[in-house]
C-alpha cells in the first residue's frame, strides 16, 4: 500500500467503527454519547470523502480535462482477500467519479439523516441499536458503493440488504413489521442468487471479476465473442446481475417489498428505501457499463422493465391514501426512470436524477416523518389537511420537493428527468425494435404526468383545505423541533439549486460557456453501448417544453380536485359506476401480491408442505433416522448375547477369528495367462497373489502332462511340438508355508499364420487343484 | 505324610539343580567350538553333538511336563510349582541358546521374584476351587482348540521350514561379523545393545515398571476402589482374614 | 528321519516354544482360577521370549536379547498389576472364579 495514497477504507472504517460501538457497548452509554458516536462517525467519513475528493481526485480530474491524464480514479488495495486457482479477488476500493459522486451522496444524506434521526428518534427505547444499524448501513453502502470487483460490491449489496431486514423489522413487536423485513430479504435473495449466478458467468467468460479489468479489451473482447444459446455471454451476465438489481432496485417483478418496507422508522425509509440502498442496482448497472455496452439485449431488457415499472407504479402511487406508501410507489417508479436511463445508456442522465432523487425523496420522506409525528403517527392522507400554517417549515419544504420530483423548472427533478427523457427518445441499437426508444419516451411521459398528479394531491390533500383529524390529533399538532426540519430546510436548498450541475446540452448554452458539469465529470467512467440519435436544440426544447406543460396541467388537475379535500365529484366518481372498479384495482395495487400469493407462495407452500410430510418426516425421520436405530437395536438384542462378559470366550473368539485370517491369508490366489506368439510358440505369465508367501516362492510348470517340471520361473515360453490341445499344469510352492499348489488348463495351439491373431484360445474351464 | 504340593516342590528343585548341573554343560557343549556341520545334516544345527539332543529332548520333555502340569492341578502350589520348574528348564534352553544372561535374568525374575509373588497371593488367597475346570460354552472352547490345534500345525510346518533357509546357518553367528561368537548373549554384549542400539526400550522399561508399582499398590490397596461392593456376594469374613497391606 | 532327533536346529526351540505357548492358551481357556490363569499367561509369555532368542540366535542379531529383556520386565509388571487385580477382586468377591466373574457384560 502506497503511503501517499489518500486513506479511501477510512471513509468506511469510520461509520463501521461508529456502528460496532453503538451495537456492542452503546446500550451502556447515554444517549448523548451515542448521538455524537452516530452523527460524528458519518460526519467524519463525509469530511474524508470530500477532502479525497477535493484533493487527489479532483488534481487528477482537472489534469484529465486538461488532457494531461488519463481518466481520474484512485484505488487502494488492502490486501488479497481470495486466491484460489485463477481467482483473485482483491480487497480493494476504487474512487473514480462515479463512485465518488456516489459516496458523497451516501455520506452527505446520511449525514443529514443521523442528524434527524437524533430528533425523530429521541423517545425510542432502542436508540442505540437504530444508531448502530444506521452507522453499519452507512458503511455498508459505501463498501458497495468503493469496492473494486464485483465480490466486495457483492459484501456491501448483502450488507445492506441485511441492514434493511433490521431497520424495517425494527419495530418487531408487531408481527407486521417483521413480517415486512423477511419479505423484504427473501425477496431480495432472489435477486442476490441470480446476481451470484451472473458473478460466476462473468468470472466464467472473462477470468476477473475486477471493474478495471472489465474496461480492459481482453475482457471487453470475450464478453462480446463468447457466445451461449446465441447470445453473447455479456446479454446473460447482464440479465443475471441485473435480475440482482431488480430485487435492490425495486422494479418488477421484485419490487413487492418496498412498500411493506414503509413499516420501518421513517428516517430509514429516507435514507434506504429512498435516497441510497435502492438505487445499488442503478449504480451497479453504471458500474458495469462497459460490460452492458457489450449487450444492447440487455440493455433494452433493463430499459423496457424500467419503463414499465416507472409506469407501473406511478399508477398505483395515484390511489394510495397512505402517506408513506405513495412516496414508496413514487420511489419504485422513480427508480424505473433511472433504470430507463441506464438502459438506454444514458448513464449520466440516470446518475443524475439518482442525484436529484436522493435529495428530493429523502426530503419528501423526511417530510413526511415530520408530518406523521405531527399526526399523532397516522400516515394517512384522507385524514389531514390544512396543515400548511401548522407546519410552516415542513410545508416549505415539501413543497420544494414536490416541485422537483414532478419535474416543475426551475427544480432539481426537471433537469434529471429531462436528460432521460430526452435519452430514451433518441435511444437507438442494433437489433432493438423500431420505435423502442420512442415507446419508452411515451412511458415515461406518462409517468411523468402521473408523478405530478400523485405527488400534488398528496400536497394539496395534507396542506391546504381544512383539516379533517379529530380534535384529539389537531390539538397534538406541531411543528418538529430543529433538528428534524433542519435537515429538511437544507434538503429542500439543495433540491432548488442541484439542478443546475446538470444543464441540458444545449447550443445556445454551451456557445456562452455553460455546459453539463455533472456530465463532464461522469463521463470518465461509464461508457454507452448506444449512440444516440442526434437531436437539434429545439427537439431538446420541444421534449423539455411538453413534460413541463404536462407536469403543470397534471398539478393544476390535482389543485382542481384535491385542494379542498377530495372533490364531491371525484369522490361520486370513484365510489360508483364503471370507473369505480378501476379505482378499486388501482388502490388495491393491482392485486400483485395475492398473484404472487397464488402463483409463487401457494405452491411453495404446498410444496414444502409435501417436502415436509415425504421427505422430513418420512425419508429422514422414519427412513434415515429412526430407520438405523431400529436396526442397530435388533442387530444390538441379537448380538448382546454374544457378550456374555467371559473373558475366556472372549478369548476363544479372538483365536478363532485369528485362525480364520491364518487359514484366508495362505491360501494364495494363483492362476496363470497365456498367449501365443508364433506358431507352435506360447508364452505363460504366472498370476500369483500370495503376498507374503511369494518371497522365496517357486512356480514350476508341466507342459507335457507327464508330472515333470518343464520350466520354471513366473515369465516362460514353450514350444510345442504340435498343434492342438495341450493340458498345461501350473505348480507353485509358497514360501511360507512351503506347500505346493497348482492350476491346469488345457489351451489350444494353433499351427497357422493366420491364426496367429487368434491366439491360443482357451478351452474349458480353469481346473485348479491342491496337492 | 508329605503333602501333595511337596512332590511338585520336590519336582522344582530338580529342576534347579538340573540348571545348575547343566546349564554350564549345555554352553559348553554348545560352544565347544564352531563344528562344521556334517555333509547332510540339516544347516542350522547347534551342533552335532549327541549330548545336545539329549539335553534338548530332556529339557523340552520337562518344559511341556512342567506347562502340562501347572494347567492341570487343583493345588496352586503344586500348580506354582510346576511353574518355578517349567522356568528353570526353559533357562537352560536359554542357555543353549547362547542367551547366558537371559538365562540367569528368567531364573532370578521368573523364577525366583514372580514365583514369590505368586505364591503370596496363593497364601492371601487360600481357597481351594470347587470346581477347577470351566465347563461353560464348551462348544465356542472346543472350537477355539481346533483352531489352536490348526495353529499348531500350521506353524510347526512353517517353523520348521526355518532351518531350511540358507540364512539359518547355525555356525554363522555373526553375519555382520561384528560379534564373535565367544561374546554372543554374554552381559557385556547385551549391555552394549541395550545402552546404544536400545535405550529407548530400556528407558520404556522403566517406565512400565514404575507404572506397574504405582498400579499395583493403588489396586491392591484395602479400602480403595470396590469397597462399596465387598458385601456383594461377600461371606461374613473378619478383619483377621483380611489382606494385610501391600 | 534321525536327524530330527540328533541335529538339533532354530526349528526345534521355535517349535517347542509354539508348543508352550499352546499348553498356556488352553490353560487360559480352561481354567475358571484366575491365579492359574495367570500362571498359564506367564508360560506363554515365556514361550514368548524363548520364540524371539530363538531367532535372536539364528539371525546372530543381539537385538533380541534385548527385546527379551524387555519382555520380561513386562511379564514382572503384569504379574504384579494382575496379582494386585486378582487380590483387589477376590477382596470384594471373595472368590476369583472366572465363571462368575462376569462384570464386562454391564
Amino acid at each position: 500500500m502506497d503511503a501517499t495514497q489518500p486513506p479511501i477504507y477510512l471513509i468506511i472504517l469510520l461509520p463501521l467503527l461508529g456502528a460496532v460501538v453503538n451495537l456492542v457497548v452503546g446500550r451502556k452509554l447515554s444517549r448523548r454519547f451515542v448521538s455524537v458516536v452516530g452523527v460524528g462517525s458519518v460526519a467524519a467519513s463525509l469530511a474524508v470523502t470530500v477532502s479525497i475528493i477535493a484533493g487527489p481526485l479532483w488534481a487528477q480530474y482537472t489534469a484529465a480535462q486538461a488532457g494531461e491524464a488519463a481518466s481520474p480514479w484512485l484505488q487502494q488495495t488492502l490486501y488479497t482477500w481470495i486466491e484460489t486457482g485463477d481467482l483473485r479477488i482483491e480487497l480493494a476500493f476504487r474512487l473514480d467519479t462515479l463512485s465518488a459522486l456516489m459516496a458523497l451522496i451516501v455520506t452527505f444524506v446520511g449525514f443529514l439523516i443521523h442528524v434527524y434521526s437524533v430528533g425523530y428518534m429521541h423517545d425510542e427505547p432502542r436508540y442505540a441499536a437504530y444508531f448502530g444499524y444506521l452507522n453499519l448501513f452507512t458503511a455498508s453502502m459505501l463498501v458497495l458503493v468503493l469496492g473494486e470487483n464485483l465480490p466486495v460490491m457483492f459484501i456491501g449489496w448483502e450488507a445492506v440488504g441485511l441492514c434493511s431486514y433490521l431497520l424495517i423489522g425494527f419495530w418487531f413487536e408487531k408481527e407486521k413489521n417483521a413480517d415486512a423485513g423477511r419479505k423484504a430479504f427473501v425477496v431480495n435473495r432472489i435477486g442476490d442468487f441470480a446476481f451470484i449466478l451472473g458473478m460466476c458467468l462473468l468470472f466464467y467468460a472473462t477470468g476477473t471479476l475486477s471493474f478495471a479489468d472489465f474496461q480492459g479489451p481482453e475482457a471487453q473482447r470475450n464478453l462480446l465473442e463468447i457466445f451461449m444459446w446465441g447470445e453473447p455471454v455479456a446479454t446473460w451476465a447482464g440479465i443475471l446481475l441485473f435480475i440482482g438489481a431488480c430485487g435492490k432496485t425495486a422494479q418488477i417483478p421484485l419490487y413487492v417489498w418496498l412498500p411493506d418496507a414503509m413499516a420501518g422508522p421513517t428516517p430509514v425509509s429516507a435514507i434506504i428505501h429512498g435516497a441510497t440502498m435502492v438505487t445499488a442496482g442503478v449504480y451497479m448497472v453504471a458500474r458495469m457499463s462497459y460490460m452492458y455496452a457489450s449487450s444492447t439485449t440487455a440493455m433494452a431488457i433493463v430499459a423496457g422493465i424500467g419503463a414499465v415499472t416507472a409506469l407501473f407504479s406511478a399508477i398505483i402511487a395515484l390511489a394510495q391514501s397512505d402517506l408513506k406508501k405513495v412516496l414508496a410507489y413514487s420511489t419504485v417508479s422513480q427508480l424505473g426512470f433511472m433504470v430507463t436511463a441506464v438502459g438506454v445508456g444514458a448513464y449520466v442522465a440516470g446518475i443524475f436524477h439518482l442525484l436529484t432523487h436522493a435529495f428530493f425523496k429523502a426530503g419528501l420522506f423526511l417530510c413526511a416523518g415530520s408530518i406523521i409525528h405531527a399526526m399523532s403517527g397516522s400516515g394517512d392522507i384522507m385524514k389531514m389537511g390544512g396543515l400548511r400554517k401548522r407546519l410552516p417549515l415542513t410545508h416549505i419544504s415539501f413543497l420544494a420537493f414536490c416541485l422537483a420530483i414532478a419535474g416543475i423548472f426551475p427544480f432539481s427533478g426537471f433537469f434529471s428527468k429531462d436528460e432521460i427523457l430526452v435519452g430514451a427518445l433518441t435511444a437507438d441499437a442494433d437489433g432493438w425494435w423500431m420505435y423502442y426508444g420512442e415507446f419508452l419516451w411515451l412511458l415515461l411521459t406518462l409517468a411523468a404526468a402521473c408523478t405530478a398528479f400523485y405527488i400534488f394531491r398528496v400536497y394539496f390533500l395534507v396542506f391546504s383545505g381544512e383539516s379533517r383529524a379529530d380534535a384529539a390529533t389537531q390539538a397534538h399538532i406541531h411543528e418538529s423541533p430543529p433538528l428534524v426540519t433542519l435537515p429538511l430546510l437544507v434538503l429542500a436548498a439543495c433540491t432548488a439549486v442541484l439542478g443546475f450541475v446538470g444543464i441540458p446540452k444545449l447550443g445556445f448554452l454551451q456557445d456562452i460557456g455553460v455546459g453539463n458539469a455533472i456530465s463532464a465529470w461522469l463521463d470518465s467512467s461509464v461508457r454507452s453501448g448506444i449512440v444516440p440519435m442526434e437531436i437539434t436544440d429545439g427537439g431538446k426544447l420541444r421534449v423539455m417544453g411538453l413534460v413541463l406543460v404536462v407536469a403543470i396541467s397534471a398539478v393544476l388537475t390535482a389543485r382542481a380536485l384535491y385542494a379542498r379535500g377530495v372533490s364531491p365529484r371525484l369522490e361520486a366518481w370513484t365510489s360508483r359506476g364503471p370507473w369505480a372498479r378501476v379505482h378499486k384495482v388501482v388502490s388495491d395495487k393491482f392485486y400483485v401480491d395475492e398473484l404472487y400469493e397464488l402463483i409463487v407462495l401457494r405452491p411453495f407452500r404446498a410444496l414444502a408442505r409435501g417436502l415436509f410430510v415425504f421427505v422430513d418426516r418420512f425419508v429422514i425421520d422414519t427412513v434415515f433416522v429412526a430407520g438405523p436405530a431400529k436396526v442397530v437395536d435388533l442387530v444390538g438384542a441379537a448380538v448382546r448375547k454374544v457378550q456374555n462378559g467371559q473373558v475366556q470366550r472372549y478369548l476363544a473368539a479372538i483365536l478363532v477369528g485369528s485362525a480364520a485370517i491364518f487359514f484366508l491369508a495362505s491360501r494364495p490366489a494363483i492362476s496363470f495367462e497365456h498367449e501365443q506368439v508364433e506358431p507352435y510358440e506360447v508364452t505363460f505369465e504366472a498370476m500369483v497373489d500370495a503376498g507374503p508367501a511369494s518371497v522365496d516362492a517357486e512356480i514350476e510348470w508341466d507342459f507335457l502332462g507327464d508330472g515333470e517340471a518343464d520350466a520354471t520361473g513366473p515369465e516362460v515360453s514353450h514350444r510345442f511340438s504340435r498343434s492342438g490341445e495341450h493340458e498345461v499344469t501350473m505348480r507353485f510352492r509358497d514360501g511360507v508355508f512351503g506347500r505346493w499348489r497348482s492350476v491346469s488348463r488345457t489351451i489350444e495351439v494353433a499351427a497357422q499364420e493366420e491364426s496367429q491373431g487368434a491366439g491360443a484360445r482357451d478351452r474349458g474351464a480353469e481346473r485348479g487343484s491342491r496337492q | 505324610m508329605i503333602p501333595r504340593s511337596g512332590y511338585s516342590a520336590i519336582a522344582a528343585l530338580c529342576g534347579a539343580v538340573l540348571v545348575f548341573f547343566l546349564a554350564p554343560g549345555a554352553a559348553a557343549a554348545a560352544e565347544s567350538g564352531p563344528p562344521a556341520p556334517p555333509p547332510g545334516a540339516p544347516e542350522g544345527a547347534l551342533g552335532n553333538t549327541a549330548a545336545v539332543a539329549l539335553l534338548f529332548w530332556v529339557l523340552a520333555l520337562a518344559t511341556v511336563a512342567g506347562a502340562v502340569f501347572v494347567i492341570t492341578r487343583r493345588n496352586m502350589v503344586a500348580g506354582v510349582m510346576g511353574l518355578v520348574f517349567t522356568f528353570f528348564a526353559v533357562a537352560v534352553l536359554y542357555a543353549m541358546l547362547y542367551a547366558h544372561f537371559l538365562a540367569v535374568l528368567q531364573v532370578l525374575v521368573y523364577a525366583g521374584a514372580i514365583m514369590v509373588l505368586f505364591v503370596f497371593v496363593i497364601m492371601i488367597l487360600n481357597k481351594p476351587e470347587d470346581e477347577p475346570w470351566a465347563l461353560t460354552g464348551l462348544v465356542g472352547k472346543a472350537i477355539a482348540g481346533l483352531a489352536l490345534l490348526y495353529f499348531l500345525m500350521r506353524l510347526g510346518g512353517v517353523l520348521w521350514g526355518v532351518r531350511e533357509k540358507p540364512a539359518a546357518s547355525g555356525a554363522e553367528l555373526s553375519p555382520g561379523g561384528t560379534i564373535q561368537s565367544g561374546d554372543f548373549g554374554s552381559l557385556a554384549e547385551v549391555g552394549r545393545v541395550l545402552f546404544s542400539d536400545y535405550v529407548f526400550a530400556f528407558e520404556a522399561i522403566a517406565l512400565i515398571l514404575l507404572s506397574a508399582v504405582v498400579g499395583a499398590i493403588t489396586i491392591a490397596r484395602p479400602g480403595s476402589g470396590s469397597s462399596s461392593q465387598d458385601a456383594d456376594e461377600g461371606a461374613a469374613v473378619g478383619d483377621g482374614e483380611r489382606a494385610p497391606d501391600a | 528321519m534321525s536327524d530330527i532327533f540328533f541335529h538339533i536346529t532354530i526349528s526345534h526351540f521355535l517349535i517347542l516354544a509354539a508348543v508352550l505357548f499352546a499348553i498356556g492358551m488352553v490353560g487360559v481357556l480352561v481354567r475358571r482360577n484366575a491365579l492359574i490363569v495367570m500362571m498359564s499367561i506367564e508360560i506363554m509369555l515365556t514361550a514368548g521370549i524363548l520364540t524371539i532368542l530363538a531367532f535372536a540366535r539364528l539371525h546372530g542379531d543381539m537385538g533380541g536379547h534385548a527385546f527379551a529383556l524387555v519382555l520380561i520386565a513386562i511379564a514382572a509388571a503384569e504379574a504384579a498389576v494382575g496379582l494386585a487385580i486378582i487380590v483387589a477382586v477376590f477382596r470384594s468377591k471373595r472368590h476369583v472364579d472366572l465363571e462368575r466373574l462376569h462384570h464386562l457384560r454391564d
